[in-house]
């Protein structure tokens, strides 16, 4: 099968300087799970960013499902952003004023079109169906999470992108979120994933290592 | 969903976007209120004088000013100084470039309880309906010499009604009337009793009058000559140019209008200035948010329209709440400083909330420029 992302010679600087990444290569196929690792400012989150088509490289080529996303640029990247991936973030980012229903909602909004009763099965789904009208701040960390993993999967994302998921929360709800992924990763979702937990990454079906921007170990999967 | 998302957003800011709506309704109510007096301040007394009332006024020499009705005491009328009669007959006689004139004698007279008393005005009629078009009449105007007019607050004071007989004593004795009709001007009128000339020279016993209001076709400058050339014609006259006392007014209301404009200006100024805070700290405080947004696939239009419609909200808010309090200022206003209601103006509520809601977009256009190029790339990285 084709694979859904393909990374040559990706390299990013910050500021014409720091060098982020460094020529990373990399191939994704789909409905693999892949756990990316690192010490901090590795560069996990920026080449997250560049998949995600939230940022551009300032060298190599990036295909994503079949795009060559590198040649995209401002309201093209955004379209193809909203059409194939799906972002979860170590600090969920829901909108403080809305509820767990609306937050939902405003993807599909800003995709195509809100439907209530989409996003309320979507919630259901991820156990949240007695939660539809709190605000976030009347949710635990992991309910917040769940919400935000709705979210991201609303409208049906061909990629699911996630930075450290369980950084911000504890045991129960971190075994409760990661329950989550697995069943997404044998419905076939592709996922990729940051984490520091070597027990989270040990879920994935395969791991890369990432030091000062380079690709420095992968670890295969046992057999896929 | 944008609406809601809007509308949530603002109610959570209850007490900032409050701040903001107050300041641009203050802004509001100034601007609604200025247009509205500018507006009938404008129009009412002047034009009614300039298009079709007097624009001279004649006068005895030695009193300065013949109209203040205060200084005519019981006993002083007949050593008022007055105008003789040959002044009308001079005038009668001249035509050109007098179109109309209406002589005025005042006196005061006696009720028959003795102790009412009402001041009594003879005039023309002819010449003054000509004069004062504005003039009200219920009832009837005079047809025969016993027939007078009854100012409309008289009429309450003596308890009169067209039809009644009214016996007034003045210096030769009492004499009957019929009311004819009430008389409402607006003026000093409206509470006296308005009859023909010679009814009150011989209830007064006088023989001249006491002003003589003229119009004449010349206008603006050419009138001061003429003035001179009425004053050489008839001895013990003084000639007034009306208009100089209409332009005087003008300019007073002019400089309280431009001091009302200024101010105006300024409290908009600091509206705008509350709007740009209130928006550009909401900006500030939601960037993740707009973050977000950007990330889920929001283009930066949505974005920017996000934050429109949350500067038109403000804006139309303040303008709405401007505009009433406005007319609500403008009716106090016009019934302390000139002391009649203010006329409605359709154009002042447009004109209200158009203002407003340019001040809040334009105060608000560079926070949400810099909404709209906020970078979807900074919520990942936890900015
Ligand atoms: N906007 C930016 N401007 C300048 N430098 C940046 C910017 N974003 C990241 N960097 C730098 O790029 C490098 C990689 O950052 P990145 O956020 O990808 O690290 P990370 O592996 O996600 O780290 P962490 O585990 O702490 O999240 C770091 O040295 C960081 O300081
Ligand atoms: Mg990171």
């Amino acid at each position: 099968m084709a694979p859904i992302i393909v990374a040559q010679d990706l390299t990013k600087y910050y500021n014409g300087q720091t060098c982020a990444l460094d020529h990373v290569n990399l191939t994704v196929a789909p409905g693999e799970w892949l756990a990316i690792m690192g010490p901090s400012g590795s560069g996990k989150t920026t080449l997250l960013n560049l998949i995600g088509c939230l940022d551009v490289p300032n060298e190599g080529k990036l295909w994503v499902a079949g795009t060559e996303v590198t040649h995209l640029a401002g309201r093209e990247l955004t379209r193809f952003r909203r059409e194939t991936v799906g972002l979860i973030f170590q600090q969920f980012y829901l909108v403080s004023y809305l509820t767990a229903l609306e937050n939902v909602m405003l993807a599909q909004y800003f995709h195509s079109m809100a439907d209530e009763a989409e996003a309320r099965r979507a919630l259901e789904e991820v156990g949240l169906g007695h939660r539809l009208h709190h605000l976030p701040s009347q949710l635990s960390g992991g309910e917040q999470q769940r919400v935000s993993i709705a979210r991201a999967l609303i409208n049906e994302p061909k990629l699911l992108l996630a930075d450290e998921p369980t950084g911000n929360l504890d045991k129960a709800n971190e075994d409760m979120v990661l329950e989550l992924f697995r069943k997404l990763h044998a419905r076939g979702h592709t996922i990729v994933m940051v984490t520091h937990d070597p027990k989270v990454a040990g879920l994935a079906g395969r791991t890369i290592h990432l030091d000062h921007g380079k690709v420095v170990e992968a670890v295969p999967a046992p057999s896929a | 969903m944008l609406l809601r998302v809007v509308l949530k957003s603002l109610g959570r800011r209850r007490l900032r976007v409050g701040v903001a709506v107050l300041a641009v309704a203050l802004g509001g109510l100034l601007v609604s209120s200025l247009a509205l007096l500018s507006l009938s301040v404008g129009q009412q007394s002047r034009q009614e004088l300039q298009a079709y009332g007097a624009n001279l006024l004649l006068v005895p020499e030695t009193v300065s000013a013949p109209v203040g009705l205060g200084s005519l005491g019981m006993g002083t009328v007949t050593e008022q100084a007055q105008l003789p009669s040959s002044a009308l007959a001079y005038l009668q006689q001249r035509s050109q470039p007098v179109v109309a004139y209406a002589p005025f004698v005042y006196g005061v007279v006696r009720l028959p309880d003795n102790s009412r008393s009402v001041v009594v005005a003879g005039t023309e009629w002819d010449g003054a309906r000509t004069l004062s078009p504005w003039w009200q009449v219920k009832g009837s105007w005079p047809q025969g010499p016993e027939q007078v007019l009854v100012g409309v607050e008289a009429v309450k004071r003596l308890g009169l009604a067209p039809g009644d007989e009214i016996t007034l004593t003045g210096t030769k004795g009492p004499a009957v009337f019929r009311v004819a009709g009430v008389l409402n001007t607006g003026g000093s009128e409206d509470s006296q009793v308005v009859m023909s000339l010679g009814q009150a020279q011989a209830l007064l016993g006088r023989t001249g009058v006491d002003l003589v209001l003229l119009r004449a076709q010349a206008g603006g400058p050419a009138l001061e000559p003429l003035a001179k050339e009425l004053e050489v014609a008839i001895p013990g006259a003084q000639a007034r140019v009306v208009r100089q006392v209409a332009s005087a007014e003008r300019t007073v209301v002019a400089k309280v209008q431009g001091l009302m404009a200024l101010v105006a200006l300024l409290v908009l100024a600091a509206a705008s200035l509350a709007v740009f805070s209130t928006m550009a700290t909401t900006v500030m405080e939601r960037t993740p948010e707009v973050g977000l947004m950007k990330a889920l696939g929001a283009g930066p239009g949505r974005i920017g329209l996000l934050f429109t419609l949350e500067a038109v909200f403000i804006g139309a808010a303040g303008g709405l709440v401007g505009a009433v309090v406005g007319l609500g200022v403008a009716q106090a206003v016009g019934r302390s400083v000139f002391g009649s209601y203010v006329p409605i103006s359709p154009w002042a509520f447009p004109l209200t909330v158009t203002v407003a809601l340019g001040v809040s977009l334009l105060a608000s256009l560079m926070p949400i420029r810099r909404a709209v190029r906020i970078e979807a790339a900074r919520i990942l990285r936890g900015e």
